[in-house]
């Protein structure tokens, strides 16, 4: 990460970098992100190095370089947030308001300013083009994605994770993690369109073993739907449709279908 | 396990008896929290500059709302004595810190009410070494409005966690228990004024910063009150209101603010139930969301 590091410029247009850069591991990460440490510390995060960079007018643009220790976990975090038109830096990236996030081999990549966007966007996108530029390999996205049935997914809303903290946040399911998620659990949650005003969503969880999955599927019906420990499907109290199954070291749930059909047929298109 | 409250809960409208039958407690009924809501077109200017003298007013007008009084200073009189030691817990966040104008505003009715000014001290981060909130006798807790990645949103509640020996310890389950800052030696039965400032608050986050100014407006308001649970309460649904606006219904939850319900039902901190808040709102009412 050294290497990267010198060969990125210590000056974009009329913006200098500060004499010393910051570094950040998994023990320090708190006393960056206010709040926001939790969601890195979920993927196997190793360290960010932080450079600011000041303007003529004092304005700062402030460059994060994530350690993210492999292409599937940046792809993770990038995903996690992802919403905004692709700029077409790393191998996934998204502008909006003075933030520039990408993703590219292992390293996840936000620059942000609180700068007037007018005279800071060409500077941050001119940044991260020269970042992206330095990671001079690129590595692939989880392999947990091939499983996604791809008829009626939205590619720019499938999240990758491994905590259900991130996944509630997304989509709430319960207060507790009944799924049993964490760090050895790899999870993609899709969105689905079902017709021009509702989605649905499917969750897989790719467990360590079939015992852990059958587990985990077990404790979701109980707590989640109890009706349908015989079934694995429910209608719920909005009248869209849950449907829960394991596929061998995988539990694959579908939220919010049309109906039972509806359901079973995504479920069994997962390949 | 707790009894885990699950969408279903939510969407039955159920959390908060589920909450209640989870811990053991009856759901009792207490008096109503009063917290007063304020707002004015002016508190900033057309360049977002904050208006101090706007807000000094309005901070004027919410504590004599609040406690029914006439004046500003006598307001002050009756929550402060002067001996008191007043430590004022402001936020620093670098992208949206509590506006100076605001902490001036506070500072100046502690001194009009007697206070001696070097008996106050305002701060952030260093409030467990600072000396005047190491030996304070009165709190005010002052922070602006925002989401918050893992709580959800950060109100009152939350800007009292650098108190906390280790902040982590307060993380687990999108921070539920918060309400445990308020039992901590150094703050326990001081606070006198919590004040959310919901001048320029945030209804969404992005990035590692979780900050976008995309998602700051001039809502120009501020929430006061004595009850930290019931001023979350009322600002998380201001937050709700803009999100369903902005982003859509399937957006309306900040994250999983839980913490806020868990405060009154487990802990008993203060009133979550916005049937049981009396709010009081003051001011300007363009687009007040609640």
């Amino acid at each position: 990460m050294n290497n990267l590091y010198q060969s990125i410029p210590k000056q974009i247009m009329n913006w200098k970098a500060k004499d010393k850069d910051e570094i950040y591991n998994r023990e320090t990460l708190y006393d960056y992100l206010n709040g926001g440490a939790e969601l890195y510390l979920t993927y196997d995060f190793k360290q960010v190095i932080v450079r600011r960079f000041i303007g003529l007018d004092q304005d700062e643009i402030v460059l994060d370089i994530y350690d993210m220790s492999s292409s599937t976990e940046a792809f993770g975090i990038f995903s996690i947030e992802f919403e905004e038109e692709d700029v077409g830096i790393g191998q996934g990236s998204e502008y909006g308001s003075g933030l520039l996030r990408f993703w590219k081999e292992r390293f996840f990549v936000s620059i942000i300013t609180m700068g007037d966007e007018q005279t800071t966007k060409p500077a941050i996108l001119e940044l991260g083009r020269a970042v992206a530029a330095a990671i001079d390999t690129t590595g692939p996205e989880p392999a947990l994605l091939k499983f996604l049935p791809e008829k009626k997914l939205q590619k720019d809303r499938i999240r990758y994770l491994h905590s259900y903290i991130p996944l509630n946040n997304h989509y709430y399911i319960a207060s507790e993690n009944i799924l049993n998620l964490d760090q050895k659990t790899d999870c993609v949650f899709a969105e689905y369109r079902v017709n021009n005003e509702d989605s649905a969503y499917l969750l897989l969880i790719q467990y360590e073993n079939e015992l852990q999955a059958k587990k985990a599927h077990a404790a979701f019906l109980k707590i989640y739907m109890p009706e349908a420990l015989e079934t694995e499907f429910a209608q719920m109290e909005n009248q869209k449709w849950t449907m829960a199954k394991t596929q061998q070291n995988m539990v694959k749930i579908v939220f919010e279908a049309p109906d039972k059909n509806w359901a079973s047929e995504l479920l069994s298109a997962v390949k | 396990m707790e009894k885990v409250i699950t969408r279903r809960d939510f969407m039955r409208g159920s959390t908060y008896a589920v909450l209640g039958m989870a811990i053991g407690f009856p759901l009792k009924q207490t008096k109503k929290s009063r917290i007063v809501l304020i707002r004015h077109p002016d508190a900033l200017d057309e360049n977002t500059r904050f208006n101090e003298n706007v807000i000094q007013q309005m901070l004027d007008e919410a504590v004599m709302a609040l406690f029914d009084q006439e004046s500003p200073v006598k307001t002050f009189q009756k929550l402060f004595k002067p001996d008191d030691i007043v430590g004022i817990k402001s936020n620093v966040w670098a992208y949206l810190p509590t506006p100076p104008e605001l902490e001036r505003a506070i500072e100046r009715r502690l001194t009009d009410a007697g206070v001696k000014k070097e008996n106050i001290s305002i701060d952030d981060h260093n409030v467990r070494r600072n000396p005047i909130f190491k030996k304070s006798t009165a709190l005010v807790n002052v922070r602006p409005l925002r989401t918050h990645y893992l709580a959800g949103m950060s109100g009152c509640m939350k800007n009292y966690v650098t108190f906390a020996q280790n902040i982590p310890d307060y993380h687990p389950n999108n921070c539920s228990d918060l309400a445990l800052l308020f039992r901590l030696p150094m703050v326990k039965g001081k606070t006198r004024l919590n004040i959310l400032c919901a001048l320029t608050p945030q209804f969404h986050g992005r990035g590692p910063h979780h900050f976008n100014r995309r998602y700051v407006w001039n809502y120009k308001g501020i929430i006061v009150g004595t009850d930290p649970v019931a001023v979350d309460s009322v600002a998380l649904q201001i937050i709700k209101a803009k999100r369903v606006e902005q982003l859509g219904k399937s957006r309306e939850m900040p994250g999983n603010p839980r913490y806020i319900e868990i405060a009154d039902v487990k802990h008993g901190l203060g009133t979550s139930d916005m049937n049981k808040i009396d709010l009081i709102k003051l001011g300007w009412k363009e687009k007040i969301l609640i």
